[in-house]
């Protein structure tokens, strides 16, 4: 009950996780915590996890995630802090995730960090991982601007496939390549769910920018006893690539979510996509 | 076939005693005597002594029986659903924990724990109610032990029934406590062929005991009933366990005039699904079910003047679930609830005063009201229901009420009367909350609907009764009409989620429906050589939506005889139903052909010093006719010729 679970809150709701956060411990774990006001690090460090933490100079840069970083969508925090312990609030991140293979590199689709916490500078952006590290070297690599100087913080994450896949590749009819990945359900629950997809397309191997403007169908389907689930809503796009709707699982097993997907144009890109989602 | 309390009072209309005694007589609706080995008498019920219940009800030309298997037949009154009628035991509200209907509460008790079924029309919210009446001892003024045993076999499925009775009476204290055993394989129909899955096995037992203080009279039963084993040959699935306990206190005095009675009472059950034993089955599933009632109620009769006034009260809340897991292979669990868990909690008051104008005419007035509430205690349920749009509240409102009057008019040898009743009911669980609740007959997945109106209902019934020098002949017409009936509605847009399944329907108020119907019955040489009995029954129903309403019977003829040779008794029963072509489609019911079925039995007493024996040999569907009824689950053929053989003991 005190438990405040952000995996299923998403990216929007994330700044009223803060204060819904702290008030909930606040007011209902008051019986269970003669503390009540849990820290701000309690926070962070018991919905979060640790990615890698850098110091360069005097400051120091610390990445989180909600859990392992995994292959598709994955929203990155960060928090940095100066020599004296204290956080710094007024600074820029630019971030330069790339993949090093034996015979090339890439990047990766990314979303520029945004403020969640003014006070305490706490970032959230997004990085889409389209391999895991198996199949080479992550970087992930910060150029942070503070104080009219840039630090290069470089990261090396392991991204780890998840156990169903959360991110598919296809190439369109027009010879593009695509990236969808499911941003959520992550916790998927009996009953109403929110649906979220981000779609990236990729014009050379440095740039994967997002595609707002494609539309896209959904349908849930239990394969082991072929029957769907009724009142779904197509996800439509809302901003930066990311397509939110509405999914409902019936019971509890094994679902696909079948997705059929358009360009502007109304062609479709493609009609054989299916996230696994086991409940 | 009709024994009415009012005959009684009839007689007894004008001895000084009137008050007193006419205030035992607890109902003036229609009671079925069901215990035929505690009754010797005639009449076309007790053609067979060794009549199971589901055989006496079936002998009952108000009630027939869906059949899904060879035991645990649901009762259907007048062709009305099974929500429309309500069912107790002894005036306890009992509630299957089935969603599919396979447990019925007549199925969790056993002939000889019954008296009586009173079949009731004014005093209830629901149209009808059938009240199964316990058996129970006696204060009398010199103390008696009775007893019995009996054993049975039946030539058809191997079936042996069994059990045992004792009883004590006295002032004071009286006990009564049996036990009964029944099993039987699969039967075979008409054309000797074996009818998979139509085996079962129970057992019962019942214990009750009576004490009597001054004026307050104090008895506490229990019953026991469990149930393995049991095949159902008209569905995908068979039960291998539903057991049931069912608990009593009650408390009985006089004030005056007025009669007190109170009782405090509980049951449970709990419900498994197998499907193990299939040959073929898609995927594994579990699909247990639980309920359980514990209500409070009471009754006060008083008389005063020409006037009988009686109120009744009842406090009930009844739990009930069921869940279904299935296991696909090389996948994850599924998990979904059937019946997210529901508390419905409910109060009902129901006055009714009856005024004697004269010894002609009587009048009866009643009002039932019940107020409760529903609340879904399964956030699994909540989340379920939110698939289909439905956002539930906290809790919903369940009320519903019901006026009746009944004008009587009697003479000599001549009654007539004339009953009218209009309320509404409550949709059941099912109708409201289900959830994907698989109807093997019309193969479709029902989900309930939390939306759904009251569905009102008005009915009418007249009937006349002649009796002249034993012969006694009446008559009887009904009809019954809904507004915002409810009934499984497709929706093309949903999925069915059993495999094969045809699609979804959701329970909607589909508008008007009504039930015409009527008996003409004989009951003939009742004091000569051979009694007989005759009658003659047609049921007929449409819907606005959807034509013909499902379980209507077709014109059924009954004739029966009994008679005596030296110590012999001699019982023939004839029974012929007309071809049923009106099936309900969008029920997903079949046509059945015309069937005519010959029972015979032989019996006799043999006393041995103080005791006495009885033994029947009883022939059922002696013609080996191979028929299904209107009400055959997806049309399964019922039993074949019969033979059994039953022995009574007892002292």
């Amino acid at each position: 009950m005190c438990a405040i679970d952000p995996i299923n809150t998403s990216m929007k709701t994330l700044q009223t996780l803060f204060l819904a956060g702290l008030l909930v411990s606040a007011i209902s774990c008051k019986k269970d915590n003669p503390d009540p006001i849990d820290s701000f690090e309690e926070t962070i460090s018991s919905n979060f996890t640790e990615i890698a933490s850098q110091t360069i100079d005097s400051y120091t840069l610390t990445i989180y995630a909600q859990s392992d970083l995994i292959v598709g969508y994955n929203e990155i925090y960060m928090l940095l802090m100066d020599a004296d312990g204290s956080y710094v609030s007024d600074y820029e991140v630019h971030p330069h995730p790339m993949m090093e293979m034996p015979m090339m590199m890439h990047a990766t689709p990314f979303e520029y960090p945004k403020v969640v916490d003014t006070e305490k500078g706490f970032m959230r952006a997004s990085t889409t991982f389209i391999m895991p590290s198996t199949a080479g070297d992550w970087h992930l690599d910060y150029h942070v601007h503070v104080m009219d100087e840039e630090y290069a913080f470089s990261f090396n994450p392991t991204v780890v496939s998840p156990e169903e896949t959360r991110m598919l590749s296809f190439v369109g009819p027009d010879e593009k390549s695509y990236f969808l990945a499911l941003v959520s359900p992550t916790a998927p629950e009996v009953g109403e769910n929110n649906f979220e997809v981000v779609l990236y397309t990729k014009l050379d191997m440095m740039s994967f920018p997002a595609v707002t403007d494609a539309t896209m169908e959904i349908e849930p389907w239990m394969p082991s006893m072929s029957h769907g689930s009724p009142n779904n809503v197509n996800p439509v796009h809302d901003e930066l690539g990311h397509y939110m709707g509405k999914v409902n699982f019936s019971m509890t097993g094994h679902w696909e979510v079948k997705m059929t997907i358009k360009n502007a144009d109304g062609t479709v890109l493609s009609d054989a996509l299916a996230f696994d989602i086991t409940l | 076939m009709i024994k009415k309390g009012i005959l009684g009072v009839l007689l007894l209309w004008s001895t000084p005693y009137f008050a007193q005694v006419f205030l035992q007589i607890d109902t003036l609706e229609e009671v079925v005597v069901i215990n035929h080995y505690a009754t010797k008498s005639g009449g076309p019920n007790a053609v067979q002594m060794s009549a199971s219940l589901e055989e006496t009800l079936d002998r009952d030309a108000d009630l027939d029986l869906i059949r899904r298997g060879g035991y645990a037949a649901e009762v259907v009154y007048h062709g009305l659903s099974g929500t429309q009628t309500n069912t107790m035991i002894d005036g306890m509200r009992i509630y299957g924990a089935c969603t599919d209907k396979m447990d019925p509460v007549t199925a969790y008790v056993d002939e000889q724990n019954l008296h009586s079924l009173e079949k009731k029309g004014s005093n209830d919210v629901t149209i009808h109610s059938l009240n199964l009446k316990l058996k129970r001892g006696e204060f009398v003024p010199t103390s008696k032990h009775y007893g019995s045993f009996y054993s049975s076999v039946n030539s058809n499925n191997l079936g042996t029934r069994y059990g045992g009775q004792y009883g004590f009476n006295s002032m004071r204290l009286w006990l009564l406590v049996n036990a009964n055993g029944s099993r039987a394989s699969n039967y075979s129909d008409g054309s000797n062929r074996e009818v998979r899955f139509t085996q079962y096995e129970k057992f019962n037992a019942m214990a009750s005991v009576g004490l009597k203080l001054g004026r307050n009279e104090f008895s506490a039963t229990l019953v026991k009933d469990k149930a393995v084993d049991v095949g159902y040959a008209g569905l995908p699935m068979d039960v291998s366990s539903a057991d049931a306990l069912i608990a009593r206190f009650e408390h009985q005095t006089m004030l005056g005039n007025t009669n007190i009675n109170h009782q405090v009472y509980y049951n449970s059950i709990v419900h498994v699904m197998d499907d193990t034993k299939r040959d073929s089955v898609a995927m594994h599933m579990d699909m247990p079910g639980w309920s359980e009632t514990k209500g409070i109620s009471g009754r006060l009769n008083q008389t005063r003047g020409n006037w009988l006034l009686r109120a009744q009260y009842e406090l009930v809340q009844n739990s009930r679930r069921a869940e279904m897991t299935m296991y696909p292979e090389n996948e994850a669990e599924m998990y979904m609830e059937t019946w997210p868990e529901v508390v419905r909690s409910f109060a009902s008051v129901n006055p009714s005063a009856t005024y004697y104008f004269n010894e002609n005419y009587d009048i009866l007035v009643s009002a039932s009201l019940s107020t409760g509430v529903d609340k879904m205690q399964s956030p699994t349920g909540i989340k379920q229901l939110e698939v289909f749009g439905y956002t539930m509240p906290d809790g919903i409102q369940t009320n519903a009420g019901a006026g009746s009057a009944r004008i009587r008019f009697r003479k000599s040898s001549f009654e007539h009367q004339l009953t009218l009743k209009a309320g509404n009911r409550a949709p059941e669980l099912s109708e409201r909350f289900g959830f994907y609740l698989y109807n093997s007959q019309d193969g479709f997945d029902y989900i309930g609907n939390p939306d759904l109106k009251n569905e009102q209902f008005l009915h009418v019934s007249d009937d006349v009764k002649f009796d002249q020098l034993g012969q006694q002949f009446y008559a009887k017409a009904y009809a019954y009409l809904f507004d915002q009936y409810i009934f499984g509605v497709q929706e093309p847009a949903y999925f069915a989620m059993t495999p094969g399944g045809g699609g979804v329907k959701i329970y909607e108020n589909i508008g008007k429906a009504f039930i015409l119907g009527g008996e003409l019955g004989s009951s003939l040489f009742q004091s000569g050589k051979i009694p007989t009995t005759a009658v003659i029954s047609y049921r007929y129903g449409r819907s606005e939506r959807f034509g013909y309403l499902p379980q209507m019977s077709p014109l059924a003829f009954t004739l029966n005889h009994t008679y005596t040779w030296k110590k012999l008794q001699f019982g023939l029963s004839n029974k012929w139903v007309n071809r049923y072509n009106r099936a309900s489609l969008s029920f997903g019911e079949r046509n059945a052909k015309n069937y005519w079925l010959m029972d015979a039995t032989i019996s006799t007493n043999l006393p041995l010093k103080s005791t006495n024996i009885l033994v029947e040999l009883a022939g059922n569907n002696l013609l080996n006719q191979y028929y299904t009824t209107h009400l055959s689950w997806n049309g399964i053929p019922l039993m074949g010729r019969n033979i059994s053989l039953m022995a009574k003991w007892s002292f």
